[in-house]
């Protein structure tokens, strides 16, 4: 792909950002969100900048528009260096980001919006040839507050474009879109980037690539995987999904499974002849589950059956925004079903046959602000007697912290002052404390370091000696991992069922994420 | 261009050090805005402190009206923070107080002649929480079932409360002997809560301090206070955990109406001795910002309930003394106040001053 | 800038400390000779209402008295038990006479009175009395006797009145008012409906600038020819002339606070009262009682009429006014019918002051009811 080399307009080398951990703020703990970043973005083109959640992409693009400095590393715009002190430096630069969140005032109206953007004047007439300049429809006069979304976008990207700006930033531009409005969004952005612009998509949506981008970088963990790979003319959507999808996810096995580790964590996923018996008792049985949806949205999940047997690992694997999170808030009781069925040892669900491990650690699962001791209360008290169980609470927490090895000052500190590794484990103990028949544990190890990844791992293997596991994750190698049986979801629906041991495994998961497997294929594994 | 000020959370001291820290800078930013508010309305600040000093704790006679001032405070102070600590907006504590009082009133006015005279201030008592938690369910309620803002329905509530309260003493309690003038007979004595020797002191701030211990033992001690404190944080984890908000909700709320219906009693048996007017004059208001004084903690309730009686008890002396206007008094309480908010609010936080522009340092900061 | 602030903190905080080991006693040399007085005030004195109308009389009793007097004062004590603090302050701090100048007042000076035997009490509107405590009211319903017949001689005969809380002073004014209404309508000859020529609507409150306002509107739509104001602030007057519709203030000169159409309005003297009362205790001739205060003592007025008061009009009105301050008082002279239509005051009789003090019944004439 040799072409003209002219000096790309923005490029990028070697940046790296770490943030204190808050978790371990006084231990001095660093996340490194991003490692020796290499990035170029040329004029013309459209940029798809692909990554899950926390991959480092919003740190990535707040230093390119000058909210956050780098530790280290450079820029270059048009091959001269370039060093960003704060976002109006990166205006002037001719960089401009369109946030998740718009920055518009919902009172004014869009000629005013843009006046107090760029200090210009209110003029409705500017404002409407500039937008007919860049073939961005918008009525001056109309208050945001009564735009649509689509609309206050558009008026987000004229308040850059009227500053003059270059290098176009768009953080998940569609996903306060509706679906009518993301392609007159293509159609805007391919415009722009013809007019001699480059336009940076930030997405961690595969399908939103192949009709809007030029050529793609993938963020993992605050690495550039691959960076500037352009599009192939002999591919219908332009690259191979599969491929990226796995670039995004890692096909990497977590690194525990190498290493020194308990034997449990090398043996890897549930081997079908460990538990004995494919027909042994089912634990949890899930029919026609459907979720409760808001008005004129479709569930979150429709129609879902899967069984679990005791001593089993089910992964349920999914992007996010596929209805895996809420059927794991329902499978864990935070919410309930519009109808369907959910038995647990043949009795209707009952919450305290379940242990549940919430993705959300610091929100659901535990307090920020309580101690251990009180945490430890918090799905295990009981539900009589006034005065609360403290004692009991203490001596349960010091059984927890033992029992997977936490790491903590002692049962009366906050559960705000653990880091996530350990405050996930401090979670786990506490639910297999319960001895319920079923686990649920959603997104166990995201955001952990490898250690802990390999304790939480050893954890969830353990308890699947005695109790049916449900482990809903967004990592397809964990699943594999784990669990013998993957459920892939894609729109609220089981997509297909994958076996673990088939030597295929993960090309097929990546695809059903992916939403690319037929459909007709995954009805007949789940009907298996 | 110039600098802009940005303002960081700051998690690093340890809570003892920043509840220390947070009392510090809130005195302080009150003591900064006060001082300017003297100096607008032309007076030294120091004699203005002086002045107030000597209003709140130059006698015996002043300490004592001080804890009459504390009393009603601290109980509609306890009653907004047990609230706040579950992320409920009680701002009707002040109703909520008038009908305490309307319901005790009752109890002293027409209690049946066999009642047993030692029997009727406890029942007063207990009418008057009973009457403020009364005045609570409606919002309660309507938060718990229907999600509508408990801080709208406790709002408007305040001035029906006023205004049935006014009905009662314009209308049908009006004291027949009073010359047709407004308010209802003295409450007879038996019902009046007893006083401390010669003072105004009267048992509503004893009763006020056991409540604020017993509030803290709820929260910190019994189940249902741990199931608040959780839904406080995080009503997700109490969702996790699956307790029951609505109940919650419900039971917060009419106890924080029957602390704020105890005030209202206290000060009608203990001081006023007559439903009035007057009587309603912002204690129930009041007593949110002692809530936030205290930072919701229950036991800082009485401390900052006497540092805000000791503030309105002394600013007499500045009308009489210096001769300032009533209104500078008012926005001396409005800057104290926010002074104080500020400054619990700076307490957490860190001001960092950043660049913005390469022009020279023209900020000295 | 900051530092001079921070070091009053701290001096401020060193004072707590000290002057909590002292008392601090009020040094007797300040009071020599002159005598004290202390008034406290219900809002604050900028309320352009009840409380200004006191302010100005103070600061006229001032006038008249010049240094013979130590003047203090406390605005916005609304609740009895402020009062109670205040009043007593002031009663520890030696002030020979303490007035208090409104009715809540009266129950904390009451009780305060009994704990200082010599200091001199002096309640407002109140009926509570001890040796050491009086009361001062001015007979509004003079001046609201004279503002209806000036409007009964212009020929208004449909009269709405936006009425505050129903309590006796207001029901009295009204009922004055309305007495004055028909005898001016029957010199100027104007036929009038006996049972309706002043309706009467109420604020329930004593000021709500809100509601004065749009009750005023609502008597204007209903046609009424002219708006009495009873709240002391002129929001209702100022609503009328918005409308085009003459009004009557009342407490003090609606006209100035930007009623222009007002006609006149009735307005309390409190200045003469104050003045009078200082004296005697200056003198030593004080003594407790229950003082009303009409145009013979300057108690009440009118303020200076509008344009469109034709001149015979007030000219007849201000022969009445100084019959009145004569100590003719002819405001509730019979014979006087109620709304029943039983005679209440037989002809050429006067109504005694205990029963004007406790009036809750309206003459003939006004269109409304009093709420229960």
């Amino acid at each position: 792909m040799l072409e003209k080399q002219e000096p790309p307009l923005l490029s990028c080398r070697g940046l790296t950002k770490r943030f204190a951990s808050p978790a371990e703020a006084s231990g001095g703990g660093f996340v490194l969100a991003n490692a020796g970043v290499d990035l170029d973005l040329r004029a013309g083109r459209v940029h798809a900048l692909l990554g899950e959640n926390g991959a480092g992409k919003s740190t990535l693009m707040s230093m390119l528009s000058g909210w956050h400095r780098p530790d280290a590393g450079t820029l270059a715009l048009r091959g001269a260096p370039l060093v960003l002190g704060s976002p109006a430096a990166a205006m002037r630069a001719g960089i401009g980001m369109v946030h998740q969140r718009f920055s518009l005032v919902e009172a004014l109206t869009g000629a005013e919006n843009l006046a107090l953007a760029d200090g210009g004047r209110v003029s409705a007439r500017r404002t409407k040839e500039l937008a007919q300049r860049f073939g961005l429809a918008l009525d001056p006069g109309k208050r945001v507050s009564e735009m649509s979304m689509g609309e206050r976008q558009r008026l987000e990207i004229l308040k850059l474009l009227a500053r003059d700006a270059h290098i176009l930033i768009l953080d998940e531009p569609t996903s306060v879109l509706a679906p009518a409005e993301i392609s007159g969004l293509y159609a805007s952005l391919r415009r722009l980037a013809d007019q001699g612009r480059a336009v940076v998509l930030i997405t961690h949506k595969l399908s939103e690539i192949a009709g809007a981008a030029d050529e793609v970088s993938v963020l993992r963990r605050g690495r550039m995987i691959a960076h500037n790979l352009p599009r192939d003319p002999a591919l219908a959507d332009g690259w191979d999904m599969a491929e990226l999808s796995r670039l995004m996810v890692g096909r990497d096995v977590p690194d525990c499974v190498a290493s020194s580790v308990p034997p449990s964590c090398v043996l890897g996923a549930q081997d079908d002849g460990l538990q004995g018996a494919e027909h042994s008792e089912t634990t949890l049985s899930v029919r026609g589950l459907t979720a409760q949806s808001g008005q004129g949205e479709p569930p979150a999940f429709a129609d879902v059956d899967f069984e679990i047997a005791r001593g089993e690992i089910l992964a349920i694997v999914g992007v996010a925004g596929n209805g895996q999170e809420a059927l794991a808030a329902t499978l864990g009781g935070m919410e309930r079903p519009a109808r369907g069925k959910i038995t647990i040892q043949g009795r209707p669900y009952d919450r305290a046959l379940v242990a549940y491990v919430p993705e959300d650690r610091h929100g659901a699962g535990t307090v920020p602000n309580l101690t251990l001791a009180e945490n430890m209360l918090l799905s295990t008290t009981r539900s009589r007697g006034a005065i609360f169980a403290r004692g009991a609470g203490s001596r349960a927490a010091r059984k927890a912290l033992e029992a997977l090895n936490v790491t903590a000052s002692g049962v009366n500190a906050l559960a705000r002052e653990l880091s996530g590794g350990n405050l996930q484990k401090f979670i786990l103990a506490r639910e297999l404390s319960k001895g319920a028949p079923l686990l649920v544990v959603e997104q166990p190890t995201q955001g952990l370091d490898v250690l802990a990844v390999c304790d939480v791992h050893a954890a969830i293997l353990k308890a699947a000696e005695t109790a049916a596991v449900a482990l809903v994750t967004g990592d397809p190698a964990e699943a594999l991992a784990l669990a013998r049986r993957v459920a892939v979801v894609y729109r609220g629906r089981i997509a297909g069922v994958v076996a673990a041991g088939d030597a295929d495994a993960f090309e097929r998961i990546s695809r059903l994420m992916a939403g690319l497997a037929p459909v007709e294929a995954a009805l007949a594994e789940v009907a298996r | 261009m110039g600098f802009r000020f940005v303002v960081e959370p700051w998690t690093a001291a340890a809570p003892k050090r920043r509840a220390a820290l947070s009392l510090c800078t809130a005195l302080a930013a009150a003591g900064v805005l006060g001082s300017l508010v003297f100096a607008l309305a032309g007076v030294a600040p120091g004699a203005a402190w002086l002045a107030m000093a000597r209003g709140a704790l130059g006698s015996a006679y002043s300490l004592s009206e001080i804890l009459v001032k504390a009393a009603p405070l601290t109980l509609t102070g306890l009653a907004v923070a047990l609230c706040c600590r579950i992320n409920l907006w009680n701002i009707g504590a002040e109703g909520q107080f008038v009908f305490g009082a309307i319901a005790s009133c009752a109890v002293g006015l027409f209690a049946p002649a066999w009642c047993p005279p030692h029997l009727l201030l406890p029942l007063a008592l207990a009418a008057g929480a009973a009457g403020g938690a009364a005045w609570a369910l409606g919002p309660a309620l309507l938060k718990a079932r229907l999600g509508v803002s408990e801080i709208l329905t406790t709002l408007l509530l305040n001035y029906v409360a006023v205004l049935f309260m006014e009905h009662l003493y314009f209308g049908p309690w009006r004291d027949p002997e009073g010359m047709g003038f407004p308010g209802t007979a003295e409450l007879p004595d038996f019902v009046w809560l007893p006083t401390f020797g010669d003072t105004r002191m009267h048992w509503g701030l004893p009763l006020a301090l056991v409540l604020a211990l017993a509030l803290w033992w709820l929260l910190a001690r019994t189940r249902w206070g741990f199931r608040a404190r959780v839904l406080g944080e995080s009503p997700k984890a109490a969702a996790y955990a699956g307790f029951r908000a609505v109940r919650i909700t419900v039971t917060a709320l009419c106890l924080s109406g029957a602390l704020a219906g105890l005030a209202g009693a206290g000060e009608l048996l203990g001081v006023q001795h007559h439903l009035q007017d007057g009587l309603a004059t912002g204690l129930g208001f009041t007593g949110i910002i002692v809530a936030f004084l205290a930072r919701l903690n229950v036991l800082a309730v009485p401390f900052a309930a006497l540092l805000l009686g000791g503030m309105l008890v002394g600013a007499d002396q500045l009308q009489t003394d210096l001769r300032l206007p009533g209104t500078a008094i008012l926005a001396l309480q409005a800057a104290l106040l926010f002074g104080a908010l500020l400054g619990e609010f700076l307490a957490g936080k860190r001001v960092r001053v950043v660049r913005t522009g390469k022009r020279e340092d023209r900020h000295g900061a | 800038m900051r530092a001079p602030k921070i070091s009053a903190v701290l001096l401020s905080l060193a004072a707590l400390a000290l002057f909590s080991l002292t008392t601090a006693a009020q040094p007797a040399w300040a009071a020599a000779k002159k005598t004290r007085v202390a008034f406290v005030l219900l809002e604050s004195i900028n309320d352009q209402g009840w409380t200004t109308a006191h302010h100005d009389g103070i600061e006229y009793m001032k006038k008249s008295l010049g240094n013979q007097v130590e003047v203090s004062y406390t605005e916005n004590v609304l609740s009895p038990t402020d009062a109670e603090r205040v009043i007593r302050n002031y009663a520890r701090q030696g002030y020979d006479i303490i007035f208090g100048t409104t009715f809540s007042h009266m129950q904390p000076m009451y009780k305060v009175a009994a704990e200082f035997p010599n200091v001199k009490f002096m309640n407002c509107s109140g009926f509570k009395t001890r040796p050491n405590m009086g009361t001062y009211m001015v007979r509004v319903e003079q001046g609201e006797y004279l503002a209806g017949y000036m409007a009964g001689l212009m020929g208004f005969k449909d009269v709405g009145t936006v009425a505050t809380q129903p309590i006796p002073e207001v029901v009295r004014g009204i009922n004055a008012f309305t007495l004055g209404l028909e005898r001016g309508l029957t010199e100027s000859k104007t036929k009038f409906d006996p049972n309706k020529v002043n309706t009467i609507v109420w604020l329930k409150s004593w000021r709500d600038a809100v509601n004065e306002t749009t009750l005023a509107e609502v008597l204007v739509a209903q046609k009424h020819d002219l708006i009495r104001q009873m709240a002391d602030t002129s929001d209702s007057s100022k609503a009328a002339c918005l409308k085009g519709v003459p009004a009557v203030g009342y407490g003090t000169d609606a006209a100035k606070y930007g009623a222009s159409c007002a006609l006149t309005s009735t307005i309390f003297q409190w200045g003469p009262v104050y003045t009078d009362i200082v004296k005697q205790v200056m003198a030593g001739t004080w003594k407790s009682e229950q003082i009303f205060s009409g145009f013979e003592g300057g108690g009440v007025g009118l303020a200076s009429f509008g344009k469109a008061v034709p001149k015979a009009v007030a000219a007849k009105v201000l022969a009445l006014k100084a019959k009145m301050a004569k100590g003719d008082d002819m405001s509730f002279v019979g014979p006087i019918v109620d709304q029943a239509g039983v005679e209440r005051v037989k002809k050429g009789q006067k109504l005694p002051d205990q029963e004007l003090l406790a009036m809750r019944w309206f003459v003939k004439g006004v269109f409304g009811k009093l709420p229960e």
